[in-house]
């Protein structure tokens, strides 16, 4: 009976996501850490393909949740087209703050830059989180920019000083534990999705496998 | 703000001065048909709605708070660009200058990616413009930019049609004579706007919340420096009165009107039915400041020929009033930050005003109280109203599906009311300190959301709740009025290329002092 509803659970995100591949979700083999790769071939697709080629910044979010362990992070990645220059800057940051920023040289590039992207999207005490549990992914789109960030952090900034004063949140709290750069990448995270619209949102229910 | 009554009992669609659909009492008060966003179609998920969205928007607003204050984090480094040209493309019936007007861009300046996305929410909310894109070409010589302004327009045939039931915690008048429980009101228009030249915009439509006729004309960029001139008349005429003075019609049918004063200028709380027939001229002047600020300017002037008169909550049908010759007189003055994505389905942004409002009324009154001695008072009555108010609303996006709002007014002012007949026939004399106050809170979840080609269609279930106060800094005179009130009303808004299509069901509580 395990076994089947593994099977079902495992191929679950096949139906879920008719349209493209669903990430991988894998436990790192240090423990304490999910990463996600293989995100799916979404670049191409007519509301991102205008988006990316409009020489404005587009800001891809990825929200991961654990339904029942209140395991909340994310992973956020930029990427403008440099029209003088025939290139796309980009920047990928995971949920431990670390990251990287690229020049990429065209579109092929940018594609498999983003194929083998590997984020850590979740941050966990050891034995929190086990193989085989599943994880809900969202994907969305964002037409954004820093300029934008820093109005809602400073939005945020007042916010938070409110709920300073009623004794603060649970996620401050668990946020407080985690260290400074779990605040401030779900900090943006949760501050993108609040400031704009996205143009277009993806969600996975994925299977989270163990580390080779 | 003129009572919680008139927040209301005016369900109705207008014709603003620029043809844009407004709907009175919706979360959506700067209504028109557009859209800004494209959501993919099909094996998108969306959200739980309800109280699953309030929790995950306490989740992102404290999650975010902790990241409050980390001002470091990897990011690409802020966009500027210095606008070479600007371009606008699939410009059918609206002229880019005006476009381009409304956008507030200069060329030659340089802006960033924030203020370039700002731009384009202020074309969004163009009549006309159902979406609008931005993207960036290159310019001349390398570090400067083209701007290609990529809009859709809607039909310049458009209706509107706004279906409203509201319950009521006890028996309202609203109309004429006539007191229930339970409001059930029906308004349509239906109407054509016609450019005119390069900067105008005029507009022609039957139904609405002025009458049965309205005519209206938007002159855009009027001075050089951006900025809006709107005029506009409207023409309403009431079901004919019945023998024994009551209106056979309902505050729905269109040219009847029924509006609570506020208490500065009506301290008995009274409704006010139109029987005959009135004329609205509008004068309206926006003029830009800086990105999303500007200053408005609203002047109205409406005559009504005759009515009924009557306290709103008193349900004694044998004290009443009829005015005849009513003149009122609007004139306001406000600073307004609208930064909202869409106006009809607001998804992020802010919309706040704040300034001065002139209210003036006068009408002739012959008050009646049939009750003992059938007796009955004339008088030559007068009410003016100076005020200060603010409004402001807040939107929040949850993904690309939910929306939740927080919003608040407050009004605060001085009146002076001459020989206003009460309901006793007492003639009021008075100066008064006036205020009030409401919040608001809601929620809207898209239903349906079609972009694809050549089909363009919306459907949005909003629900909102609403708490208001009000009062005067005298005695009123007449105490039994309700003082505090909430509603709560939920719905579904359609919207396609054409028109906007409102259906809404509420309660309304209200608590007497």
């Amino acid at each position: 009976m395990r076994r089947l509803v593994l099977t079902v659970l495992l191929v679950l995100p096949a139906f879920v996501d008719a349209a493209g591949q669903a990430p991988v979700a894998v436990v790192a083999e240090s423990g304490g850490q999910l990463v996600l790769s293989r995100l799916p071939a979404i670049l191409g697709e007519e509301e991102i393909e205008g988006q990316l080629t409009s020489g404005l910044t587009t800001t891809f979010v990825l929200r991961a949740e654990v339904p029942g362990k209140k395991l909340v992070g994310g992973a956020r990645v930029d990427v403008r087209f440099e029209l003088w220059d025939e290139v796309f800057q980009v920047v990928a940051v995971g949920i431990d703050g670390e990251g990287e920023g690229r020049e990429l040289l065209d579109r092929e590039a940018l594609e498999a830059w983003w194929a083998d992207l590997s984020l850590t999207v979740l941050e966990f005490e050891a034995d929190t989180l086990v193989v085989g549990e599943t994880m809900n992914l969202t994907l969305e789109v964002v037409p954004f920019s820093q300029s934008e960030q820093e109005d809602t952090q400073r939005w945020f900034s007042r916010s938070f000083a409110a709920s300073q004063g009623r004794g603060g949140g649970r996620l401050t709290d668990t946020a407080e534990r985690r260290g400074d750069s779990l605040e401030k990448v779900l900090g943006v995270l949760m501050a993108t999705s609040i400031q704009r619209r996205p143009v277009s949102s993806f969600r996975w229910f994925i299977v989270i496998t163990g580390g080779d | 703000m003129t009572g919680p009554l008139a927040e209301t009992v005016s369900f109705c669609i207008e014709v603003r001065m620029d043809g844009e659909l407004t709907y009175h009492g919706s979360p959506n008060d700067q209504s028109k048909a557009v859209m800004t966003d494209r959501p993919r179609n099909g094996w998108y998920r969306g959200f739980p709605a309800g109280p699953l969205a309030l929790a995950l928007f306490v989740l992102l607003v404290w999650g975010g708070a902790a990241a409050a204050q980390a001002q470091e984090s990897l990011h690409l480094e802020e966009g500027r660009f210095f606008i070479e040209t600007i371009t606008v493309e699939n410009e059918r019936s609206l002229t880019s200058e005006i476009v381009v007007s409304e956008s507030r861009l200069m060329i030659g300046q340089e802006y960033t990616e924030s203020q370039l996305r700002d731009a384009i929410h202020r074309v969004l909310r163009l009549p006309l413009v159902l979406d609008a894109n931005l993207s960036l070409r290159k310019g001349s010589r390398r570090g400067l930019y083209e701007l290609v302004i990529t809009i859709r327009e809607s039909r310049l045939w458009f209706w509107g049609i706004d279906l409203e039931m509201v319950a009521w915690s006890e028996p309202v008048s609203v109309s004429g004579l006539t007191t229930t429980d339970t409001v059930v009101g029906s308004v349509g228009l239906i109407g054509r706007r016609f450019p005119a030249g390069r900067h105008g915009l005029f507009y022609a439509a039957l139904g609405g919340t002025d009458g049965t006729i309205q005519l209206g004309y938007t002159h855009y960029d009027p001075f050089g420096r951006g900025g809006v001139l709107g005029l506009s008349y409207g023409w309403a005429d009431c079901a004919p009165e019945t023998e024994d003075g009551v209106s056979s019609s309902d505050p729905g049918d269109s040219g009847c009107q029924t509006e609570v004063l506020g208490l500065g200028l009506d301290p008995t709380y009274s409704s006010w039915s139109t029987l005959g027939y009135s004329h609205r001229a509008r004068l309206t002047l926006g003029i830009p400041i800086e990105g999303n600020h500007s200053l408005r300017l609203l002047t109205s002037y409406r005559f009504t020929d005759l009515g009924i008169r009557r306290q709103a909550v008193d349900t004694d049908r044998r004290r009443f009033g009829r005015f005849e010759n009513r003149e009122d007189l609007e004139l306001n003055f406000s600073w307004v930050f609208n930064s909202l994505d869409d106006p009809v389905f607001p998804g992020s942004g802010d919309i706040i005003e704040a300034g001065l409002d002139l209210k003036l009324m006068t009408a002739d009154i012959r008050q009646f109280d049939l009750t003992g001695d059938a007796a009955e008072v004339v008088s030559g009555a007068s009410s003016t109203q100076v005020a200060g108010v603010a409004t402001g609303r807040h939107y929040w996006p949850i993904g690309d599906k939910q929306t939740l709002w927080v919003g608040g007014e407050l009004l605060v002012g001085s009146s002076r009311v001459e020989d206003l007949p009460g309901p006793d026939l007492e003639l009021i004399n008075q100066n008064s300190l006036t205020w009030a106050a409401a919040a608001s809170a809601g929620h809207g979840v898209f239903l349906t959301r079609i972009r694809d080609h050549g089909r363009w269609r919306d459907l949005r279930w909003e629900s909102d709740l609403q708490i208001f106060s009000h009062g005067l800094g005298t005695t009123p005179a007449s105490a039994d009025f309700p003082g505090h009130g909430a509603r709560i009303s939920t719905g579904l808004t359609y919207r396609n290329t054409w028109g906007v299509m409102r259906l809404q069901v509420g309660y309304i509580a209200l608590e007497h002092r």
